[in-house]
């Protein structure tokens, strides 16, 4: 196991000695604090400042972190103590996660283990351990494809309400892979410095969508009304939700949702019509037999599939640490790249950060890819992998390094 | 530039603040015979501000009623009371917004801008069929609009486009108030430690009417030990869990430690309670307890965080009736202690 964690260190010093020049500080990046947590012991180094790029890379390449982050607040004295740092801002920052969207393949790679009775099992972590009702329980979860086209896709989601809603400009906002499950947006407009936390916290309500009141927006409630009268904001994207659940909602699905399976038949039925009444009379003129329940439920459902779902924590934090843009993340090997173009990013091509190949003991790894490879899945296999593949699953603590 | 009439409206508006300043006149001055109505103006705003949460809004003198206003909010500072500061600055603010209720919509906006620095998208005045519209700054709406708690002035339920959302008249006016509010809250902010003698008399009058006038149900003593059946369901639930080793994210950790240290329970109590954490770490517990309770680093006792701040981190479960009443776990607590328990669960508890 030691000797898998050598490699591991081993890989990152090679990357940082040859692409060090790569790593990015942040604007501003004296007033920044930078942490750093070491492969040794899991030690965080903390408040500590860099004043110029060579500085920072040279400490990078000499110390060879496993995780490297920089704070998002901007500080007269960044290596101080917390109180005494003398806050003057910080960038709007946003973590699009995995963690924080529902996706189905979390049954596939997802794992729970009850730490009481070892009982395992695949998916979303159960409140108790169906077996021994222990409470107590531990995940592990795995990165993969789908869930990172759909954290992808609410990145994209994020930029609108950022653009379109708040008149940001798009090119104050930088969008990093996090080099795991998800995605960093970072906002750096002065306008956006000096909100406070609850103000930040406001935004993120926004995103999400919540508390969203139907009965505030008579527009939408009016079923006679047409679904152009509002064409911005949260009723543009109520109304584009409304148009997509009411044209591609199956029966089944929208009686999952408590709709009446009358109703629901109504819908399905009845959608070409929809659509055609929708373009040419510009109302929604909806079939009868939905009533005002029925549309409510289903706004209810475009407001949760047009929110964003970030974490809450990481923008409202306005002292938080984040992941230093162009560094590894220990968690997979993979780099926390910077993202020219979010449609065509591939985290799986684009993010690799070590060449050559490795012999490794697989003890259970689902399918995944690396640049244009397909790997697995593997079961208590030994098999040689390129150097990336090989630093994420033992990183994710699913092989060994097999000396020879 | 304000009019002198515009200054008397709107006395917390930097030109009424320069006007002010021009004239140069000092609190000794003030004791000249010649100041008495100024005196007698600024201490019936403070009378009408502490008796009837409201200041009139009919005067004689322009000047009279600009001078009064710097006059009464160095008289609510002196009191030292913070009662009488949150009162006065709220009848204030609220007087200001009747005067803007009565302009029209392009007044408004050259208020907020001019006066007070607002943004506003200028070909953002649209008069609709229906009601005019203003386009405001979200950076201004929401600073503003998030101390006032109801739903429809959550952003979320508003008009945003481009960084603009979207208000009537009136809402500008009821923001507009809340900026005034606090405008005149933070000139309040450095108590003089003197009181000169010639306003002794006024002082004794208003102290008198204060201690008639204020709401005399205060806040009993929080009890020594933390009463679990008066917690709000949020924070009884992280209790709960705590209890039965589940884990808790850290906010919910944070929310709970700092709502047990500000309901009097002792450091070690709170330690005690974590013991029962599945991944229980003494030393960092033991650090980060003594920190929230200000033991540690900047000495400042942490308040959990309000209820709009557990909602967002989905902290919020089962409100209930008195949830609607307050905006803060604590404010719940001390209200339910004060009322009395529901039945049957003061002697539940184990």
């Amino acid at each position: 196991m030691q000797k898998s964690d050598e490699y591991v260190k081993r890989k990152f010093e090679e990357y940082y000695r040859d692409n060090v020049e790569k790593v990015r500080p942040p604007p501003e990046m004296e007033k920044r604090e930078y942490g750093f947590l070491l492969f040794e012991g899991g030690v965080m180094v903390r408040h500590r400042a860099f004043k110029a790029a060579t500085d920072l890379r040279t400490f990078i390449r000499a110390t060879v972190p496993a995780h490297a982050y920089n704070s998002t607040a901007y500080y007269l004295e960044p290596e101080e103590e917390m109180d005494r740092k003398r806050w003057q801002g910080a960038d709007l920052t946003f973590d699009v996660d995995a963690d924080h969207i529902a996706t189905p393949c979390k049954y596939v790679h997802d794992l729970w283990v009850c730490k009481n009775c070892n009982t395992q099992g695949k998916g979303p972590v159960p409140a108790r351990c169906p077996k021994c009702q222990g409470e107590r329980i531990d995940e592990e979860v795995w990165l993969c494809e789908a869930c990172l086209e759909r954290a992808k896709e609410e990145v994209i989601k994020l930029l609108d309400f950022l653009v379109e809603d708040f008149g940001f400009l798009r090119r104050d906002i930088t969008v990093c892979f996090s080099g795991h499950r998800g995605y960093h947006v970072h906002l750096r407009a002065s306008e956006a410095k000096n909100l406070d936390s609850d103000e930040r916290k406001e935004i993120v309500d926004y995103v999400l969508g919540l508390g969203f009141a139907p009965e505030l927006h008579p527009d939408l409630l009016d079923r006679g009304a047409g679904p152009e009268r509002r064409v911005v904001g949260w009723p543009r994207r109520v109304t584009r939700g409304l148009y997509e659940i009411l044209t591609e909602t199956s029966e089944d699905v929208l009686a999952s949702w408590n709709v009446n399976r009358r109703v629901a038949k109504t819908i399905a039925r009845n959608r070409e019509e929809f659509v055609s009444r929708w373009i040419g009379e510009g109302a929604w003129k909806l079939p009868r037999g939905i009533g005002p329940g029925t549309w409510r439920i289903l706004i209810q459902k475009a407001v949760e599939r047009e929110s964003t779902k970030v974490d809450t924590v990481v923008t409202t934090d306005i002292h938080r640490l984040i992941r230093l843009p162009e560094t590894l993340n220990g968690k997979t090997g993979f780099r926390a790249a910077e993202v020219s173009s979010i449609e065509s990013f591939d985290p799986f091509g684009d993010a690799i950060a070590f060449r050559g190949e490795e012999i490794v003991h697989v003890r259970e790894a689902p399918q995944f890819r690396v640049g244009d490879q397909t790997l697995g899945p593997y079961l208590d296999k030994v098999v040689t992998l390129p150097s990336a593949a090989a630093v994420l699953l033992i990183s994710k603590g699913k092989a060994s390094l097999r000396a020879g | 530039m304000l009019s002198k009439a515009d200054q008397a409206k709107y006395p917390v508006a930097p030109d009424a603040v320069e006007y002010v300043r021009q004239r140069g006149l000092t609190i000794e001055e003030l004791s000249d015979q010649s100041y008495m109505t100024i005196l007698d103006r600024a201490e019936e705003r403070l009378k009408e501000a502490i008796a009837k949460g409201v200041i009139s809004s009919e005067w004689q003198n322009d000047d009279v009623e600009i001078l009064s206003f710097p006059v009464a909010v160095y008289l609510a500072t002196i009191l030292r009371d913070d009662w009488v500061r949150r009162r006065f600055a709220l009848a204030e603010s609220r007087r200001a917004s009747q005067f803007l209720l009565n302009e029209d919509i392009n007044r408004v906006a050259e208020v907020a801008t001019k006066t007070f620095g607002w943004k506003v998208d200028l070909a953002g005045v649209e008069v609709s069929e229906v009601a005019p519209i203003l386009k405001l700054d979200f950076k201004n709406y929401i600073k503003n609009a998030l101390k006032i708690r109801e739903f429809r002035w959550k952003l979320t339920n508003r008009i945003v486009d481009h960084g603009f959302v979207e208000v009537s008249k009136d809402e500008s006016a009821r923001l507009l108030q809340e900026e005034i509010q606090s405008r005149i809250l933070s000139r309040m902010k450095d108590i003089p430690t003197e009181q000169p003698s010639f306003l002794k008399g006024r002082i004794e009058r208003l102290r008198r009417l204060v201690s008639e006038r204020r709401a005399t149900a205060a806040f009993p003593e929080l009890p020594e030990t933390v009463v679990p059946a008066a917690m709000p369901p949020c924070i009884r639930n992280l209790y709960d869990s705590m209890h039965s080793g589940k884990h808790i994210p850290h906010i919910g950790r944070f929310a709970l430690t700092s709502f047990l240290v500000n309901a009097g329970a002792s450091q070690e109590d709170v330690l005690l309670l974590f013991k029962t954490a599945a991944d229980f770490d003494e030393k960092k517990t033991r650090y980060q307890v003594e920190h929230i309770a200000g033991a540690r680093g900047g000495k400042t006792r942490y308040k959990p965080p309000k209820c709009a701040t557990l909602r967002t981190h989905g902290l919020c479960i089962t409100p209930d009736d008195l949830c609607r009443q307050i905006s803060h776990p604590l404010s719940y607590y001390r209200a339910r202690l004060r009322r009395g328990l529901p039945r049957g669960r003061r002697y539940a508890e184990k």
